[in-house]
């Protein structure tokens, strides 16, 4: 397939996937903070913001970074009056805030811009749902209803994210392009999980129950884990459940195992960079002890998160914007395969 | 009722349906007015879902509408289709001659004084960079877009050739789906003949132009300027029909002739480009040095033989509307056979004793540039004020070769919605022809609207909207269609 499409079925994938976790995430903060004294709520959502860093696929002019967007709100947020709602507000425009790098409306309308340039590779169903889905994102009364029903809104939005992957897996032929889109998907969803247990997990292992459950549930992992385990989550026991279970589709090897079926079937031949990559990270957290891991948690989860980026990097420079393969003078050119 | 002056496509001189409209007519009059906003309202919605816009440029705000599609369809007998067909197989053919006549063999039809010399050389879309590009079968007009109206009399005529890049197909083709959906039981009194076996007509033609070395299964691409054109909605649809590449310039490179596209695999043969750039655009080593769209040593391989181009650069200097005029002596000229669908009279402005009587009788008359499309840049006398008219003649005095002129075309009529009620509402017809190894005409074609009362402009760019159009054929036509 044309590599400019191939990197717009990845980044389709990790902007989709994206929206999806920034909603759970929203939604597990949010709902931990309904019982909180204010100044913890305010935390709470500082701590979420710092975890939802963004790579942008092309940096357009109209788009504020996180940083400038949020982190003016700090001192406002800690303002005395109205604290609650100032946490609200923030959640909002991490939803709505169509401008806003990393927020909802913003991932999915990068979603439909990929698949509105692959208009004529992805099955109408999936162009239907993704348009449907973009403008009611955009619609005037979205923000107010997100005000007043956040969780009834922020389910609607992981609903329709499923949805989409369900046309997905229900109705895209599974050649290349449904391949670079997993890829894509699985590689963020790494990334997500890498960040999310790098802010949840507690300095102290003595963390509460709630604290262990929330992280769980904001990636729909506490059922899964409570049949895993069959015991209360502590902090060192979920942290390795979301890095190493080899069945819960959202843990980081799950992905990674995932991300490393994609690229080995799209491999022409050999083993590419990428895939070299993915394997070496693969086997680092499959074969490292877990309790030595554990010991310094925050650098390993720095460390896997800076390998899946590379990995990242590694599929773009191999296959979407391969110079020595598009040298004209090296290589020689194939005749076409009609589709 | 008839009112005079203007035709009357559903009905005849008496006020009575025509036979031909009567189960369409019969069917509107069942419904009320309820099930005409409801049906409204799920055609709106339809399309809004499936991002079925087109873009308005100078637009302030949204330039991304969704498309105007009217409920009520135009309906066209076997007996009028079939002569209709004929016509434009017959001008289209006769149009591919001339180019190819032009650009590839000696001229003959200016070394035997038929066309002017200096007509050619001095229109804009003539492309000295085209001259002896070969194209297999001379089918240079791979895909024309020809507009016919309907004057006073209901007789048909030919008002624009488009062999450029027309577009409007994928209306053609969703206004039917949306149609079939909307309005399924209206179709079961009727053989409609069908249009969407287009994406498979096209390949087919796309493919018989391929360049003779590249064997028998040749690598099609469409190649697009990308999605913040106005037409990318239509050529992502074209792509998706034939089941091809839809490429961007920057995904094309060109090596010692050779076309090839930047695959996930390194870089793969292309064989032959539908594109949907305009020429100046399409490579910036001869055309346009700024165009960012285009692909640098394309003109270079097609040259060479190794890659097919449709449509042939160049074909302007077919659809310039001063050329126009001269369609029917070409008919006679290439085909021996006399024009089956007529022109509109047209004047020819740089013929002295044409531009006088033009400049006196200017507030009866359409003025149009001779090289634009899209409506833009046309006057229309009877409704132009005294200013309008006046820089008009200016222009015609500035630089004759530019304009031409026509008699008001006194476009036919159909009930379009009007908010509460159907009222008579003025449209056009653009068939769309393919030429390959034969000629063919798809049933129908994007019947445009003008949807506000009185107006005579039809161009979606201008406030247009457009009719899904009904071919009634014989049951073994339609039979024969949907094997095909």
């Amino acid at each position: 397939m044309l590599a400019r499409h191939a990197e717009d079925m990845f980044w389709a994938g990790r902007y989709l996937e994206r929206a999806e976790d920034t909603a759970r995430m929203v939604r597990a903060t949010l709902l931990s903070t309904v019982a909180e004294p204010p100044a913890q709520a305010i935390d709470r959502m500082q701590n979420l913001i710092s975890t939802l860093r963004l790579e942008v696929q092309t940096p357009a002019e109209d788009v504020e970074t996180m940083a400038e967007s949020l982190t003016p709100s700090p001192p406002m947020l800690r303002s005395e009056a109205g604290l609650g709602i100032d946490v609200q507000a923030a959640a909002t425009r991490l939803v709505v805030a169509p401008t806003m790098a990393g927020s909802v409306a913003f991932c999915i309308g990068r979603t439909r811009e990929n698949f509105r340039s692959l208009r004529d590779q992805i099955p109408s169903e999936l162009w239907e749902q993704i348009n449907e889905f973009h403008l009611r994102l955009r619609q005037d009364d979205f923000p107010a209803a997100m005000e007043q029903d956040p969780f009834q809104t922020l389910d609607f939005i992981r609903v329709s994210c499923q949805s989409l992957t369900g046309v997905i897996s229900s109705s895209m032929a599974q050649g290349e392009g449904y391949r670079f889109l997993v890829l894509g998907q699985m590689l963020e969803r790494a990334l997500m999980t890498c960040r999310l247990i790098s802010v949840r997990y507690p300095e102290h292992d003595g963390s509460s129950y709630d604290e262990m459950a929330l992280t769980l549930r904001s990636v729909s992992a506490l059922e899964a884990y409570q049949r895993a385990s069959q015991s209360s989550p502590l902090g060192s026991d979920v942290a390795r459940f979301l890095m190493v279970n080899d069945s819960f589709p959202r843990s980081v090897l799950y992905c990674l195992r995932l991300s490393e079926t994609q690229v080995e079937a799209l491999a022409a031949n050999g083993r590419p960079p990428p895939l070299q990559r993915l394997g070496q990270l693969r086997s680092e957290l499959e074969y490292t002890d877990f309790d030595t891991m554990v010991a310094d948690l925050p650098s390993h989860l720095s460390a896997l998160e800076a390998g899946v980026r590379n990995v990242a990097e590694l599929v773009s420079g191999h296959f979407f914007r391969n110079a020595e393969a598009f040298d004209l003078h090296s290589q020689a050119i194939t005749p076409g395969v009609s589709s | 009722m008839a009112e005079p002056g203007f035709f009357d496509e559903h009905i005849d001189e008496d006020g009575r349906t025509r036979d031909h409209y009567r189960p369409v007519q019969e069917w509107f009059d069942r419904l009320t007015l309820e099930q005409v906003k409801a049906l409204e309202e799920q055609r709106n919605e339809s399309f809004r879902r499936q991002g079925i816009t087109f873009t308005v440029y100078g637009g302030d705000e949204g330039t991304e509408r969704t498309w105007p599609m009217d409920l009520f369809p135009r309906v066209i007998d076997a007996e009028e289709w079939a002569m209709l067909e004929r016509g434009l197989i017959q001008r289209v053919t006769a149009l591919n001659r001339f180019l190819d006549d032009i650009y590839a063999g000696e001229q003959a039809i200016v070394h035997d004084g038929i066309v002017p010399r200096r007509l050619i050389t001095s229109c804009t879309g003539f492309e000295r960079e085209a001259m002896n590009v070969a194209v297999p079968m001379g089918a240079r007009c791979l895909v024309a877009g020809i507009d016919l109206v309907r004057d006073g009399d209901g007789a048909y005529r030919v008002l624009e050739d488009n062999l450029r890049n027309p577009s409007g197909i994928s209306y053609v083709i969703e206004n039917r789906a949306a149609m079939t959906k909307l309005l399924p039981a209206a179709f079961s009194d009727l053989a409609v003949r069908s249009v969407d076996h287009y994406g498979r007509s096209l390949l087919r033609a796309l493919r018989s132009i391929a360049p003779p070395a590249c064997g028998d299964d040749p690598t099609v691409a469409v190649l697009t300027p990308g999605i913040f054109n106005s037409a990318y909605f239509e050529h992502a649809f074209l792509a998706r029909s034939m089941g091809v590449e839809l490429v961007e310039g920057r995904d094309l490179v060109v090596d010692d002739h050779v076309v090839a596209m930047r695959t996930t695999r390194g870089l793969e043969r292309v064989d032959v480009i539908y594109r949907r750039i305009d020429d100046a655009f399409l490579d910036p080593v001869v055309f346009n040095p700024h165009s960012t769209l285009g692909v640098p040593g394309l003109m270079a391989a097609a040259r060479a033989g190794t890659v097919s181009i449709a449509n042939s650069v160049g074909n302007g200097v077919g659809d310039d509307k001063a050329v126009y005029a001269y369609v029917p002596d070409m008919i006679r000229y290439y085909l021996g056979e006399e024009t089956i669908i007529p022109n509109a009279d047209t004047y020819l402005l740089w013929e002295e004793d044409q531009r006088a009587e033009v400049l006196e009788r200017i507030d009866h008359l359409v003025v149009k540039p001779v090289a634009e499309s899209g409506g833009y840049g046309i006057v229309i006398g009877p409704k132009a004020t005294d200013a309008e008219l006046a820089e008009a003649r200016q222009k015609i005095l500035d630089d004759p070769r530019n304009w031409i002129a026509q008699e008001v075309v006194h476009l036919s009529r159909l009930p379009a919605w009007a908010g509460d009620h159907f009222a008579p509402r003025h449209i056009d017809l653009r068939p769309f022809v393919l030429s390959g190894e034969q000629v063919e005409v798809i049933p129908g074609g994007l019947t445009r609207v003008a949807l506000r009362e009185g107006s005579l402009i039809v161009n979606s760019s201008q406030g247009g909207g457009s009719k899904d159009t009904w071919v009634l054929g014989s049951p073994d036509q339609s039979g024969a269609e949907a094997q095909s």
